[in-house]
């Protein structure tokens, strides 16, 4: 059901947001932002906090379900009437500020979750444990398996345990390797690196970097660590107060006074 | 404004008022009557949710009446009826027992369908002494006030209840009962009957069981017990829907020993026997009546009211149709006076459509006219012998 | 010895029956935090179309698949237009819920009308002798159902990618969404499941209890949901658990004590459970989220 969805439009951005407005009781969080993820490239997004930088991803990724001013299209697709999990569907996944897990599941299962939405055996056959039901499980796990290895020991020896059990860098291990089972084309990362010691940062960074070559996958990153942008981000918007103030790439943005004050201020 | 609310009060009131005199029914008998007839009243349900009730009782009388005039009547006085619609409520009811009292010509009153409805008329027909010969009210509750001016035609619901055990232990024989009840006020009341019938003939409750009606339709543990007390007999004194699902799954505790079933006349429904199935088979019922009785007072009371009113009688026929022949006998007996009537009419023994019809010292029928029915091939079969032997006792 | 076997077989096929009912509490409110008032009369309107269908003749077989369809398609129903609407709050499902099951008993009603009706359903007057016991064949019945639905239920929670959906659903909704999982699919099929666990168990309960009432859907339901507490409201085998022993304790009580406390044992134990244990034997904290 979901291959349809997956015909890549015939589009070079994988994100292109064109003057968003949001505003909820009488704030306005964001006031015509405009924003372009090319396909392949990794883009930042940073600013004080309260800026609005949260805002736009939930917005973006569906978390926010109410009513907003201008377009969002996530490959190609204006996604204004798109359910979240449709999203998902339509090769576009998240991490969250602050590890989000589903607790009762083991490492394994929280992976295996990102491929729901891909299963082409409907829940009878699931449940009947047809032969092509079968087959597609494993072939799930498989891929699950791939997706861990992507971060080398971390994650496979530890399939079966429960993440709680799991080091905070870890549990981040477990939500990234969750998004990638999705597949996507265009990943949000709200602030990875919150949390990881300098050696984890250095580590995930270069994960990332790997990912982004290796499947050419788009990112959007939300990052306070500007050592992670300048190694990652060809190009950075500056978002405060809800407007993008400037953009550009990361060398030219630290030396612009406007953001100084922004981050000062 | 206060003002303005108790002027539309009393303008209701009055109107209030007017419309229960219109309803009340005949106005007439404060005029003596010029007549040489036997005036007598009849109060039972004539419109509201027990109407049919009510008029299938009040054709009966018609016709008991009808039959007695065309043939001359009482000692050659026609018989005359006035008709009130008690509603099978105290408020009405009450209301037509003060019209009936003001009818200084009203010998007797007939026909009481309701139990409530009559609870509140005999203390304003008490005042000026009228008997009230009741046709189908059966709660114990009328008698056990030991009014002086009540008697009934049908058994109350205790001697009802007693039938179905007296069966058992005094006609069958059977001397070890179970009983499985509801845990409310009609399966306490059917319990302390069982037991007081029990004990009167020697015989012994080895098992009571009960349930809360609506809460569980599960027997198999209740049956479980009453099997293990090894009865010779099961006491039915329950709703037929509690009884026939209990009897469906009495199989599976009895196994293959066949267990002989007593059960009240509110079993003999066809759905207690397509609920309870093959198991059902053989249970006994008494009833107050039956009309298949073959007794040719019954005979001649069937054909006549299907003739004139193209429908079977059901008990509140025969109850209404026996009450105008009670108190025709009963006024026989009193060498046609309508003086002083109801000591005569409790020591009146009829013959009737219903049965053998006689009065204890509460005015209560003692439960000669009970009938026994049993299940037979799925349908509820007239018994002659067992009614004999029971309504012998 | 015998009697003990007996009310022990008794209290277990009774139990089986609250067990079934019950998961369709336990499952809904596993995931929504949301008593289903509707179940029982979902279930109960799905018992009588499989009861009214062999009773017109209908094959067994078909009979039992057009009640599970009946309920699956009223709890579908039920999901969208009387919960989906309100989800996320707190009261206004139970008034709704409370709305449509009296609409649904109504309407069975008007098709069935309120008389008590038998279930025709074979066996029923059958008996097995095993030495002094007398055992019934749908007792076996009865046994052998409730076993395969459990097993069901487990592959369907543990073994496929439905069950971990669930999972993810009841532990974080919001999240499960945003990753892919079609969260109105998933609940509605919540229902549907709940709702078809319900009907067997309606039928079950029609067949050994030979006794049908459109009543049923809120009667019925009190041991249901009495074993759902007792069990840990929110956990499928505290359902489970809760059903077999609350079953087997009411034989117990019955065989051992007095019929007449029947009652006072269940509603004592249903408050004893909501005042000391709320969580049930399972002990599953249910309010895991904020």
């Amino acid at each position: 059901m979901t291959a349809d969805m997956n015909q890549t439009p015939a589009v070079d951005e994988a994100l292109s947001v064109s003057n968003l407005t949001l505003r909820y009781g009488g704030v306005t969080a964001l006031a015509g932002v405009s924003l372009v993820v090319p396909r392949g490239a990794i883009v930042g997004l940073i600013g004080p906090n309260g800026s609005g930088k949260s805002s736009f991803i939930n917005v973006v990724s569906g978390a926010y379900r109410g009513p907003y001013e201008g377009e969002v299209r996530i490959n190609g697709m204006d996604v204004r009437h798109m359910p979240a999990y449709r999203r998902a569907a339509s090769g576009m996944s998240r991490i969250f500020q602050g590890v989000r897990l589903f607790d009762t599941l083991t490492v394994e299962q929280n992976i295996l979750l990102g491929g729901h939405i891909h299963y082409s055996t409907g829940y009878v056959a699931g449940i009947l444990r047809t032969p092509p039901a079968r087959r597609e499980m494993a072939a799930r796990r498989e891929q699950a398996k791939e997706i861990m290895a992507l971060f080398g020991d971390r994650l496979l020896p530890r399939a079966d345990q429960q993440v709680l059990s799991l080091s905070y860098a870890n549990r981040r291990r477990v939500e990234i390797s969750r998004a990638l089972m999705t597949s996507p084309r265009l990943l949000l990362l709200d602030e990875p690196m919150a949390g990881m010691n300098p050696h984890e940062t250095e580590e995930l960074t270069d994960q990332l970097r790997a990912l982004n070559h290796a499947q050419a996958m788009s990112m959007l990153l939300v990052e306070h660590k500007m050592s992670v942008i300048g190694d990652l981000c060809a190009n950075v918007y500056v978002l405060n107060s809800g407007t993008i103030i400037t953009q550009g790439p990361v060398g030219v943005i630290q030396q612009d006074e406007k953001v100084v004050e922004a981050f000062l201020g | 404004m206060l003002l303005a609310f108790q002027a539309i009060t009393q303008r209701a009131l009055a109107a209030f008022a007017v419309t229960g005199l219109i309803l009340a029914g005949p106005l007439g008998g404060t005029a003596t009557a010029a007549d040489d007839a036997i005036h007598i009243a009849s109060t039972a349900p004539l419109t509201g949710s027990a109407a049919a009730y009510g008029i299938e009782t009040m054709n009966g009388v018609r016709l008991a009446i009808e039959q007695i005039n065309a043939a001359g009547g009482i000692g050659g006085k026609q018989i005359k009826l006035s008709e009130y619609d008690d509603q099978c409520d105290p408020t009405p009811a009450a209301t037509a027992a003060n019209q009936i009292i003001s009818d200084r010509d009203i010998v007797a009153v007939v026909g009481n369908v309701c139990s409530s409805a009559t609870l509140a008329q005999i203390p304003i027909f008490g005042r000026v002494g009228l008997p009230v010969l009741a046709a189908t009210t059966s709660s114990p509750a009328l008698s056990a006030k030991g009014y002086q001016n009540f008697a009934r035609i049908i058994p109350n619901d205790d001697i009802q209840g007693a039938g179905s055990m007296n069966l058992g232990t005094k006609v069958l024989g059977y001397k070890r009962i179970a009983v499985l009840y509801p845990s409310d006020d009609y399966g306490q009341a059917l319990l302390a009957i069982a037991k007081n019938a029990a004990a009167a003939s020697g015989a012994e409750i080895v098992a009571a069981e009960t349930y809360v009606t609506g809460s569980t339709n599960d027997f198999s543990s209740v049956l479980a017990n009453i099997a293990a007390a090894n009865p010779d007999a099961l006491y039915l004194a329950g709703y037929y829907a509690d009884m026939g699902a209990a009897v469906s799954q009495s199989v599976r505790a009895f196994g293959d020993k066949h267990i002989p079933l007593l059960a009240n006349a509110q079993t003999q429904v066809p759905e207690y026997v397509s609920l309870a199935g093959a198991a059902a088979e053989g249970t006994w019922v008494t009833n107050v009546y039956d009309i298949n009785n073959p007794s040719k007072e019954n005979k001649a009371f069937v054909a006549a009211y299907t003739k004139k009113f193209n429908a079977e009688p059901g008990v509140q026929a025969a109850a209404g149709y026996d009450n105008i022949y009670v108190l025709k006998q009963a006024i026989e007996d009193n060498k046609g006076s309508t003086e002083n009537l109801m000591p005569v009419i409790r020591a009146t023994r009829h013959d009737g459509a219903m049965g053998t019809i006689s009065f204890d010292k509460n005015g209560d029928n003692v439960g000669g006219s009970l009938v026994v029915l049993r299940l037979t091939g799925g349908k509820w079969v007239f018994d002659e012998a067992s009614t004999k032997k029971l309504t012998a006792h | 010895m015998q009697f003990f076997t007996t009310q022990l077989l008794n209290g277990l096929t009774s139990g089986v029956v609250y067990a079934m009912l019950a998961v369709g509490y336990s499952l809904v409110y596993g995931i929504l935090q949301q008593i289903n008032f509707a179940h029982g009369y979902v279930y109960m309107f799905g018992t009588f179309v499989t009861a009214s269908l062999i009773t017109s003749g209908c094959p067994l077989w078909l009979a039992i698949i057009a009640g599970l369809v009946a309920g699956a398609v009223i709890a579908i129903a039920v999901e969208r237009f009387a919960y989906r609407p309100v989800r996320g709050n707190r009261l206004a499902p139970t008034v709704t819920a409370v709305g449509v099951g009296l609409i649904i008993e109504n309407v069975a009603r008007l098709i069935w009308t309120s008389k008590i009706r038998p279930m025709p359903f074979p066996f029923q007057t059958d008996i097995i002798r095993l030495g002094p016991v007398v055992l019934s064949p749908l007792q076996i019945v009865v046994a052998v159902v409730g076993i395969a639905m459990a097993a069901l239920l487990w592959i369907i929670i543990t073994k496929t990618d439905l069950g971990r959906a669930m999972r993810a659903v009841k532990d974080d909704l919001a999240t499960a969404e945003l990753m892919g999982v079609p969260v109105d699919r998933v609940v509605v099929t919540v229902y549907v499941l709940g709702a078809l666990f319900g009907v067997v168990g309606g039928i079950l309960y029609g067949a050994y209890y030979n006794t049908l009432s459109v009543t049923m859907g809120f009667s019925g339901t009190l041991n249901a949901f009495t074993a759902t507490v007792i069990g840990g409201i929110g956990s499928v085998w505290g359902a489970f658990a809760g059903g077999l022993l609350l079953g087997v304790l009411q034989a117990m009580v019955t065989g051992y004590v007095s019929s007449a406390l029947l009652n006072t044992v269940t509603f004592g134990l249903l408050i004893a459970f909501l005042l000391f244990r709320p969580t049930g034997i399972a002990g599953v904290h249910v309010a895991s989220r904020p």
